[in-house]
């Protein structure tokens, strides 16, 4: 489970707040605070405090008045077209120049090919001081985002807890939420789980020394502005409740509110809703860093330079490559496990498979020395009798006419040859016919015949070889 | 666990693939190829060895058939040593000439051995009248022993009218039960 580390700081007082989860998923595990000095060595000593976790992401919190923002309206709902708008009108209108600020945008709503796009710049001084505290504390900065998407975050976070016995904000929207902070006091106009509007006014509780009435007067008196200029920035969008958060005697300004303003109010202490996390009895307002604590990062305003996001998205790819790398490390592992555990299933297989063999090979070898036998014995004899048939077989078709001379076999060359003479070369033919005609002939050449005049009249000689149809012998 | 602060990042990622790389290299070369190898092995053993089983196992199942087509062949299988078989052999040869009242000449050849077989040749060499010849080759391929013909010539003896000269080289098998 990852952790995070949200830190903001007013004229008077840090607060530091512990999370833990994942995605849009965190739980508040701890809130310190603590009355400022020098706010690094305030820092340090809360987070020694505090005992975090060394690769907890790092929110820092950018107050609202520090920053300044316009509405535009941008003729293209594409992201990409939009970013380069808001890159020019940045370039073109804003009172600083373009390298001396640092800047993000939100769409605020889109109709007809028109996009209404919010966009919030902060001076880069501003923005390197704060990092430069942060980093004095010994922390690495992931994200920079303004405190009034800690208001949201808070907001969304009591929508989720609270659920249908929270009806102020849920079912009257847009809500404008007043985050009453020692110092500061912020007025967020929320719809929707969006920011419509916001303004910050650099007055908490610690400096009104006025009366409850007066206070709540100059409540009412900010939220009618912060009206005006909604009205003026967001033409059509009413205020249609309010909610009160934070410090100070909220009951009694929720009815003054409601009251001056003719809206449905609602007045949620800090005490109600951290308590458990420790955020019950602080001196100032936790709701900024708990509402960031909260908050999924993906939807929150980024104010962080471009070195951070560079630096920040590195250290996201070494981490992903750290859990692939040991992922592959698992998987060699495992696959090396697998692979002994088969090396040891056969060599127990093998052991017993040799047994086996070894048991009954004397018995097969026998056998087989005795099937060896019988064929030799068999195939001796076949071939004997062939032989013999074949020689029966050549004498049964000589014809009385003919004489054999001679009569020679040879195992090795598998040809009998036939030497002798007959009355006619017909007689001979005749002959060969007659032996071609033996089931253990397989065919006759005739090698030479030759006439010759003998006392007895003339006689053809001859000489016949004969290829058995099988293997002789 | 904190990365050292003098790598920058791109440096870091380096570190980490070389060091990822090396790691898996050496646990590739000294556990998972070695493991490999052996499995391999030792599977074409168990195969080898599942085979052998097999045919062994095939060979026992027809042991009865075996052994009694074994003993219908006794008569021809031998118990004693080859010398003692090529004598025997070559005093039945003369026997049969004698009955067939034929010349014969014998020339014995060296016994061929094997394990379990032994072999050895011999020349023959036989006048007779033609009657007489066949009546000692008839005798000769109906003798009840393991006996091979290697070569042979018959031929008329010009000078002598129904005479033959047979010309036979033998090979007497022994095998050994």
């Amino acid at each position: 489970m990852a952790s995070r580390v949200v830190v903001e700081w007013t004229r008077s007082s840090l607060r530091l707040v512990l999370a833990e989860g994942r995605g849009a998923r965190w739980k508040i595990k701890g809130i310190h605070s603590q009355v400022t000095g020098d706010i690094t060595e305030a820092l340090k000593a809360l987070l020694k405090k505090a005992a975090r976790s060394g690769d907890a992401q790092v929110i820092g919190v950018v107050s609202r008045e520090q920053v300044i923002t316009r509405v535009v309206k941008f003729p293209t709902t594409q992201a990409a077209e939009l970013a380069q708008m808001a890159e020019l009108y940045a370039k073109a209108q804003l009172p600083y120049p373009r390298e001396q600020l640092v800047m993000d945008s939100y769409v605020l709503s889109q109709e007809a090919g028109f996009s209404t796009v919010a966009i919030v710049a902060c001076q880069r001084d501003l923005i390197d001081r704060q990092l430069a505290v942060l980093r004095g504390a010994g922390l690495s900065v992931d994200f920079l985002t303004v405190s009034s998407w800690g208001v949201l975050g808070w907001y969304r976070h009591l929508l989720a807890r609270a659920g249908p016995n929270f009806r102020v904000g849920a079912d009257k929207e847009p809500c404008l939420v007043l985050n009453i902070d020692d110092a500061r006091t912020d007025l967020v106009l929320i719809n929707q789980g969006r920011v419509l509007s916001s303004r910050s006014i650099g007055q908490g509780v610690q400096d009104w020394t006025l009366s409850l009435a007066e206070a709540g007067e100059l409540l009412s008196l900010e939220v009618e502005r912060s009206r005006a200029a909604i009205r003026k920035e967001l033409p059509g969008t009413e205020v249609r409740s309010v909610l009160l958060t934070g410090l100070g005697p909220l009951p009694q300004w929720r009815e003054q509110l409601a009251q001056r303003l003719s809206l449905p109010a609602a007045a949620v202490s800090v005490d109600q809703t951290l308590k458990e996390a420790g955020g019950g009895l602080m001196q100032s307002s936790p709701i900024v860093a708990a509402g960031l604590a909260s908050s999924d990062s993906r939807e929150l305003l980024n104010l962080s330079p471009a070195e951070v996001r560079v630096q920040v998205r590195h250290r996201q790819q070494v981490k992903e490559l750290a859990i692939v790398s040991a992922l592959a490390l698992a998987a060699v592992a495992l696959g090396s496990a697998v692979l002994a555990v088969r090396v040891f299933r056969q060599r127990q297989l093998i052991v017993q498979l040799d047994q086996l063999v070894a048991r009954i090979e004397p018995d097969a070898k026998q056998v087989q020395e005795r099937t060896r036998a019988t064929q030799l014995v068999d195939s001796v004899l076949r071939d004997r009798g062939r032989f013999v048939s074949t020689l029966a077989g050549i004498f049964r078709s000589t014809p009385s006419g003919i004489t054999l001379d001679a009569l020679t076999f040879e195992r090795s060359r598998k040809e009998l040859v036939l030497r002798g003479s007959a009355p006619t070369t017909q007689e001979v033919l005749d002959f060969i016919k007659n032996l071609e005609q033996l089931d253990q002939v397989a065919g006759v050449d005739l090698r030479y015949s030759t006439r010759r005049s003998t006392p007895s009249g003339e006689r053809t000689d001859f000489e016949l070889m004969v290829r058995p149809a099988e293997r002789l012998t | 666990m904190k990365p050292p602060a003098s790598l920058n990042p791109r440096e870091l990622r380096l570190g980490l693939i070389a060091a990822v790389l090396i790691v898996c290299w050496v646990l590739i070369s000294v556990l998972v190829q070695p493991l490999w190898d052996r499995a391999k092995d030792l599977g074409v053993h168990l195969d080898t060895q599942a085979e052998k089983l097999s045919t062994l196992n095939r060979l026992l199942s027809q042991q009865a058939a075996i052994d009694a087509g074994y003993q219908a062949r006794a008569g021809y299988l031998e118990g004693g040593d080859d010398e003692r078989a090529r004598g025997s052999f070559l005093n039945e040869l003369e026997a049969l000439s004698r009955e067939a009242n034929i010349r014969l000449n014998l020339k014995p050849r060296p016994i061929k051995r094997d394990a379990r077989v032994s072999r050895f040749e011999v020349e023959l060499d036989a006048e007779g009248s033609q009657e007489q010849l066949v009546a000692f080759l008839d005798a000769l391929f109906r003798m009840p022993a393991l006996m091979s013909v290697e070569r042979m010539r018959i031929a008329s003896i010009p000078t002598k009218d129904n005479w033959l000269r047979a010309n036979l080289v033998i090979q007497r098998v022994t095998v050994r039960p």
